[in-house]
């Protein structure tokens, strides 16, 4: 929590300091989010923001409490009990533009760097992470590298017992056990947009994780003909992903077409398919109103079963009661109103205020069950 | 090639990104803690046409 405060106080003084006395512009938007389905509730505030610093520079920070309630062993519930827990997490970026260099290609160059921290009873995340980004061909193109690393630590503090077990087996080659196990995760993507016309535009991008580390859920057990067992899974995960996304504005009706398609594949043998399409509709000069759609179908990972036979205690044996190891899919459906303060008769910078309404129902079929989300939130664009 | 005076169109937030910081990152969370795919959902940046 210090640190988070810590985090955003030091964004304030970056803006502070860099900004100097020239004026500049910011943005803050507050957004609640709550998510429902049959065993599990999320009640997530967040807070944004987006400064100007300088000339050429732009600090973004964001802080959040996820707070949890759940009684489904899927979403780490230690037998099946009701838990109630609190996630904080803070983040802190900095982007900075440079001209590209005289007579070159590349027009603009834009360098950035961000971290993220977040803890709650048993598992921290700390992240850092650097993008380099360039505007090509007179703003027609832009490229996109970056990269990041976490480093994760997962202990069993939510079924502490007074003997301080159940333990866990971090390392799945090696029967030893420990309080407390670490997960460290390489990241980095490459992305591609070309403006084809002065409707149209297309992207494209490409993500690639390394995991190496625990990965299972301390407090999930599978079932086997031999009684239950804890979870595991296996220590190292390859994940890829590549996807491709198009926008087309409609101009005689106002009129935004979206589509957008992943393709995911991982080591663990899981496969997954993710089309999505939004239409946008622009409501008078001050409101918009937006439908989504997007499917989603993913296989097994190689270890699933829903009920394991007799281990052979010989070999490793991966077995796992996460429902998101198993096949499945699911279908979201959303739909969004957004209205400036202008339309309420706000002046001054509450008239460019932003507010924002979004409902969304999923359909999962697995054990998970349907879920229903709904977003209220509050951007508030101002000048310092 | 399209040129700045020619990207009215691109330039408005339905075009660029329509979907706030918080929102991405909350929608990225959720469907992490759900589904097995992870990434894939688009970096910043590209083709807005700002100038």
């Amino acid at each position: 929590m210090r640190l988070q405060l810590t985090s955003v106080l030091v964004a304030c003084a970056v803006v502070v300091v860099l900004a100097g006395s020239a004026r500049a512009d910011g943005e803050l938007d507050a957004r609640g989010v709550y998510y429902k389905e049959r065993s599990t509730r999320v009640v997530q505030p967040m807070l944004d923001s987006m400064f100007d610093a300088g000339e050429r520079g732009l600090v973004n920070a964001h802080f959040l409490v996820d707070a949890i309630t759940s009684a489904s062993a899927g979403s780490g519930a230690a037998n099946a009990q009701p838990f109630t827990e609190r996630r904080y997490e803070g983040g802190l970026g900095y982007t900075h533009e440079l001209d590209g260099p005289r007579g070159s290609f590349v027009d603009k160059l834009r360098i950035g760097g961000d971290t993220k921290y977040s803890t709650e009873s048993d598992y921290t995340s700390f992240y850092l992470g650097g993008k380099v980004e360039a505007d090509v061909a007179q703003k027609n193109a832009t490229i996109a590298l970056g990269g990041g690393i976490s480093s994760d630590t997962i202990t069993n503090a939510g079924a502490q017992s007074p003997m301080g077990g159940p333990l866990i087996q971090c390392d799945v080659t090696s029967p030893a056990t420990s309080m407390e196990c670490s997960l460290t995760t390489f990241g980095g993507f490459a992305s591609f947009s070309q403006i084809l016309s002065k409707d149209a535009l297309v992207a494209v991008s490409y993500d690639i994780a390394k995991l190496d580390g625990y990965q299972a859920n301390p407090y999930r057990t599978a079932i086997t003909a031999s009684g239950l067992v804890p979870e595991v899974h296996p220590n190292s995960r390859l994940r890829q992903a590549w996807a491709a996304s198009a926008r087309y504005y409609v101009e005689d009706t106002h009129t935004t077409l979206i589509g957008a398609y992943r393709y995911y594949h991982d080591d663990w043998h899981i496969r997954a398919h993710t089309p999505e399409i939004r239409i946008i509709q622009e409501v008078g000069k001050l409101a918009d109103a937006s439908i989504r759609y997007r499917y989603y179908h993913q296989t097994a990972s190689f270890f699933y079963e829903d009920r394991y036979p007799t281990l052979d205690m010989n070999t490793i044996n991966y077995v796992t009661d996460d429902p998101k190891m198993s096949a499945y899919s699911g279908h979201t459906m959303e739909a969004k109103l957004g209205i400036l303060g202008e339309e309420f008769g706000l002046t001054g910078n509450w008239a460019g205020a932003r507010f924002e309404g979004i409902l969304e129902y999923i359909i999962q079929h697995n054990r998970f069950g349907d879920a229903v989300v709904a977003h209220v939130a509050l951007t508030l664009p101002f000048s310092y | 090639m399209v040129h700045a005076h020619q990207r009215e169109n691109l330039a408005k937030r339905s075009m660029t990104e329509d979907r706030a910081p918080g929102e991405l990152r909350y929608n990225a969370h959720e469907r992490g803690a759900r589904e097995a795919a992870e990434g894939g959902t688009g970096q910043p940046g590209g083709g807005c046409g700002c100038n």
